[in-house]
């Protein structure tokens, strides 16, 4: 299905193109919460990636490949504000339940908020998005043993705290 | 917090509500893109005007202010400075043919590439870096120069070579990002390179982008250092030569033939901006460099205790460290650590010189170090 929409956005439609956004969109969010605090920033970097997707979708030679690629330019997004805004990962306080938190999202932000900030990002894309090692890779411009070294090591450190 | 593995994967997996926030901000991008593409006329518009309609369109409609940073050198500056199509390299280990039948491990160093801020390297260097893109048709290839800057030191030339039906000119992968730059291949019926005057030739490291590029079309970032010290009145120019065969069969041809080929060669100016500033540290003796916010070149005849052919060898620069007044580093060279953050380096004489691959603020350096000579950024 990506595949159709990407070729027919390649080709400027415009509908295509907004369709496959919609459809990502609560993947991309999900990944820039883990990053950024600020729903500012989230929107910022949000309509960072549509614009840079948009500029260069004609250059994705493959398109099965379009959520790794899309995935990958909103962390590059989101590393970049942070950087610009010399800020870290807040880890506690993206744990913090708030009002603004939706009642039905409160598990997924507490238990983001508890998963080791290594392991985060590769715990997110890996279990919540079901990316392969090897997309992961990719995305995070990791080796894919590295990633699979984290994961296993992430389970480990959770061990305590995870029941079979 | 007791989780197990298929709870955290149904709970990770879930949807979850995205804030109206960043709904409206997505549905305003959404429609400044739908009228970028009624206002321009034809479907197929696209690029850096949308960026800056966008970004406008941030801050009016929703009255926040926004990141999006609009200018229309982001090419040039993410091309050459940044990191979003760049990937960064750890040490890599090879072994390769010694031309003696044998081979010899060498390592390559490793290389960190990161993002480049657009707006922070407009203010510091946007004023010196084209605008009008410079097109020729060589051959069957188009050659599209689309910004070039320069100092004293160097100059960054941000190009693409196109061929339908696939470049043939140049040669360029990631395998020759990594060690030499791309290079002219012996199919190439035309070659060009930059100079500043008869005797002042740039040396130069072709980085292609292997992620935008494809087969027709070569996004390239040239990164020239100079190889002698300008003049006054000197100024960049590209010298395209275009033969009447291959380069390969010119080679073959004896030095005669040469001569008399029909050699078509075109000079162009690249720059009607003027060279990017450069500041000094000068210690007299003790040491002597110039530098701004892409570029540095060294004086190894003073302050390194080097003597005779010592000065004039790359090999003697051990270590090239820019040191922040926050505290944080650019390591642009380490040898021992295996570590070459640049874009490409020279000794020219006694000038060593280095090509950065970022966007330095000059204004944040606390100090330079080469090898164990600190010198202190007023």
């Amino acid at each position: 299905m990506d595949a159709l929409l990407v070729k027919r956005a390649q080709r400027n439609d415009m509908d295509a193109f907004v369709a496959l956004m919609e459809k990502h969109k609560i993947g991309l969010y999900k990944v820039a919460k883990s990053y950024l605090r600020s729903e500012e920033d989230v929107a910022d970097v949000m309509q960072d990636t549509v614009l840079s997707a948009y500029e260069h979708i004609r250059e994705l030679k493959n398109a099965s490949y379009f959520k790794t690629w899309l995935t990958r330019i909103l962390i590059n997004h989101c590393k970049n504000l942070m950087r610009q805004q010399k800020r870290c990962i807040v880890s506690d306080e993206a744990a913090k339940t708030s009002e603004t938190v939706p009642d039905d999202d409160r598990e997924f932000y507490a238990l983001v908020g508890e998963l080791p900030e290594d392991y985060r990002m590769i715990f997110l894309l890996y279990y919540g998005e079901g990316f392969h090692t090897n997309e992961i890779a990719q995305i995070m411009e990791l080796n894919e043993n590295t990633v699979k070294s984290r994961l296993k090591r992430g389970r480990e450190k959770l061990r305590q705290v995870l029941c079979y | 917090m007791k989780v197990s593995e298929k709870t955290m994967r149904e709970t990770l997996s879930k949807d979850i509500q995205v804030s109206d926030l960043v709904n409206q901000r997505l549905k305003d991008t959404y429609e400044i893109l739908e009228r970028g593409q009624q206002a321009s006329g034809k479907k197929t518009h696209r690029g850096r005007n949308l960026r800056v309609a966008a970004a406008a369109a941030a801050i009016i409609c929703c009255g926040v202010p926004s990141i999006v940073y609009a200018s229309v050198k982001t090419g040039f500056f993410e091309g050459m400075f940044g990191n979003t199509t760049k990937k960064s390299t750890d040490v890599i280990h090879r072994e390769i043919d010694d031309g003696k039948g044998g081979s010899v491990a060498v390592d390559i160093p490793s290389k960190e590439f990161v993002p480049v801020d657009d707006a922070a390297a407009e203010s510091m260097i946007g004023q010196w870096v084209t605008e009008t893109p410079i097109v020729r048709k060589i051959g069957e290839h188009t050659l599209t120069i689309e910004s070039f800057a320069y100092d004293k030191n160097g100059a960054w030339m941000y190009f693409t070579l196109g061929r339908e039906g696939g470049v043939t000119a140049l040669k360029g992968d990631m395998d020759t990002n990594l060690t030499k730059g791309a290079y002219f291949t012996d199919e190439s019926d035309f070659y060009f390179h930059v100079v500043c005057s008869e005797e002042i030739f740039g040396g130069d490291n072709i980085y292609i982008d292997t992620e935008k590029s494809t087969e027709d079309l070569l996004y390239c970032s040239d990164y020239i250092l100079w190889s002698d010290v300008l003049e006054e009145g000197d100024t960049p120019k590209i010298v395209i030569e275009t033969y009447p065969c291959t380069r390969g069969e010119l080679y073959e041809m004896s030095e005669t033939e040469q001569r008399e080929a029909a050699i078509e060669t075109e000079t162009i100016e690249l720059s009607d901006k003027g060279p990017i500033p450069v500041h000094s540290i000068d210690m007299g003796e003790n040491g002597y460099l110039e530098y701004s916010p892409v570029s540095i070149g060294v004086d190894m005849s003073k302050g390194m205790g080097l003597t005779g052919d010592e000065i004039e060898d790359p090999y003697y620069m051990k270590r090239l460290e820019i040191v922040y007044k926050d505290g944080s580093s650019y390591i642009v060279s380490d040898k021992e650590a295996c570590i070459e953050n640049s874009g490409y380096v020279m000794g020219a004489g006694k000038w060593y010189k280095t090509a950065f691959n970022r966007v330095v603020d000059t204004d944040e350096i606390a100090e330079i170090i080469v090898n164990d000579v600190r010198f202190p950024a007023e």
